[in-house]
C-alpha cells in the first residue's frame, strides 16, 4: 500500500489583522482603567504636596482666591451640617481662629453636599464667625480627593500642604495642627 | 330710642370696614389654591436624585441626615411653588450633575446612556469577527494543507485510472 505522505505547508504563526485589532483594543481598554486608577491615587493629597488652587464665594459674598493668599497660611476645613463630628469640630475651629487670626491665619470653612440655609444655620448655631463658602458642584472637593467630611488642610504660605487631617479636629489632634500653624506663621512648612 | 338708633348707626360705620376687610381676606385666601405637599410629592422627586455620601443610594430611600436635609429642601421648593424640574436644576447648579439620576447635559446623558450598548456592539462585533478569521484561517490552512500533498507517481497514476474507470 502506498503511503501518502503529507509534506503540507507549515501553518502560519504570525497574527492576523483581526487578531491584532483586538490585542489593540485590549490594551487600549487596559490602559484606560489603569490610568484611572492612577489618577484615583494621585487626588489623594498628603503632606507637602501642592495644595490645588481654588477660587470661592463665601456665603457673605467676599471672594477667596487661593492663587491670591501666597504668603498667608490658610486652614481650609470640609464640612457639613448634616454630619455629627463637624459638630464637634465647629467650637475647636472658632477658637483656633479667635487665637491665631491676628497672626496671619486663614481659617476657611467650605460647606459639601449641603442645603445653604442649613449650612447657615450651622454657622449662626456655633455662632462660627470665619468665612465659610458653598462649593457648588464639590469641585473644591473633588479637587483635594476627600473621600468625607470632615477633612482639613492646612496651606503653607509658599503653597504647599503642611498639614492633612482626614477626620474631626479634636483636643488629641489639635497639638499636632497648632505646632504646624505656627511653624507656617513663621514662613515654613512643618 | 333715638339713642339706640345712634348707638346702631355708629357701630355699623365702625364694624362696616373690618367686615369688609376680613370678608375680602376670607376670599383671596378661598381664591388661593393650598398647596399640600405629601411624602409622596417629595419621594417623586427624590427618586430620581441620589444620595452623595451613599452611593447608589436613590434618595427617596436614603435614611442618613444628608438625605433627610435634601427631601425637606425639595419638600420647601415645592411648597414654594417650584417644579420638578426647577428642583433638579437647583440640585445639578449647587451639587453637580452626579445628585440626579438622569443627567441632564445631553452630551453626559448620550454617554451614559449610548456608551454601554456601542461597548456591548463593538465587543460582540469584534468577537464575530475574530470568530469567523479564526475558522476561515483553519478551512484555508486544511485546503492548503490537502492541496501540497506530494503523492508518489505511481499512486497517482493509480488514481487517475480509478478515476477514469468509473
Amino acid at each position: 500500500m502506498t503511503e501518502i505522505t503529507a509534506n503540507a505547508e507549515a501553518p502560519r504563526v504570525g497574527l492576523n489583522a483581526a487578531s491584532l485589532f483586538f490585542i489593540f483594543a485590549l490594551t487600549v481598554f487596559v490602559a484606560v482603567i489603569g490610568w484611572q486608577f492612577a489618577r484615583r491615587n494621585e487626588a489623594v493629597l498628603n503632606t507637602g504636596n501642592d495644595a490645588p488652587r481654588f477660587s470661592v464665594i463665601s456665603f457673605d459674598g467676599e471672594t477667596f482666591d487661593l492663587a491670591e493668599l501666597n504668603g498667608q497660611p490658610v486652614f481650609v476645613n470640609f464640612w457639613a451640617s448634616w454630619c455629627a463630628p463637624c459638630r464637634d469640630e465647629a467650637p475647636i475651629l472658632e477658637r483656633l481662629w479667635q487665637q491665631y487670626r491676628d497672626e496671619g491665619l486663614l481659617v476657611l470653612g467650605i460647606t459639601h453636599s449641603d442645603i445653604d440655609r442649613d449650612s447657615l444655620a450651622f454657622i449662626n448655631e456655633f455662632a462660627i464667625s470665619y468665612p465659610n463658602a458653598p462649593d457648588p458642584a464639590a469641585r473644591i472637593y473633588d479637587s483635594y480627593g476627600l473621600t468625607g467630611v470632615p477633612e482639613s488642610f492646612l496651606i503653607a504660605p509658599d503653597g504647599s500642604l503642611a498639614y492633612v487631617l482626614r477626620g474631626p479636629l479634636s483636643e488629641s489632634t489639635l497639638g499636632g495642627l497648632t505646632a504646624a500653624i505656627e511653624a507656617s506663621l513663621q514662613g515654613g512648612a512643618s | 330710642m333715638r339713642k339706640w338708633a345712634s348707638i346702631f348707626r355708629r357701630g355699623a360705620i365702625y364694624c362696616a370696614p373690618t367686615i369688609m376687610i376680613l370678608l375680602l381676606a376670607a376670599m383671596i385666601v378661598q381664591t388661593q389654591e393650598v398647596r399640600v405637599i405629601t411624602d409622596d410629592d417629595v419621594n417623586a422627586v427624590a427618586k430620581q436624585m441620589f444620595c452623595l455620601e451613599c452611593e447608589n443610594i436613590p434618595l427617596d430611600v436614603c435614611g442618613t441626615q444628608a438625605c433627610i436635609q435634601w427631601r425637606a429642601e425639595i419638600r420647601r421648593q415645592l411648597q414654594a411653588g417650584s417644579t420638578p424640574e426647577e428642583v433638579f436644576e437647583y440640585f445639578r447648579v449647587n451639587h453637580g450633575e452626579h445628585a440626579l439620576a438622569v443627567p441632564r447635559d445631553p452630551l453626559l446623558w448620550g454617554l451614559t446612556n449610548v456608551t454601554l450598548w456601542v461597548m456591548g456592539a463593538l465587543a460582540l462585533i469584534l468577537a464575530i469577527a475574530f470568530i469567523v478569521q479564526r475558522s476561515r484561517a483553519s478551512r484555508t490552512q486544511a485546503v492548503t494543507a490537502i492541496a501540497t500533498v506530494d503523492l508518489p507517481a505511481d499512486y497517482l497514476k493509480q488514481l487517475e485510472q480509478d478515476i477514469a474507470n468509473r
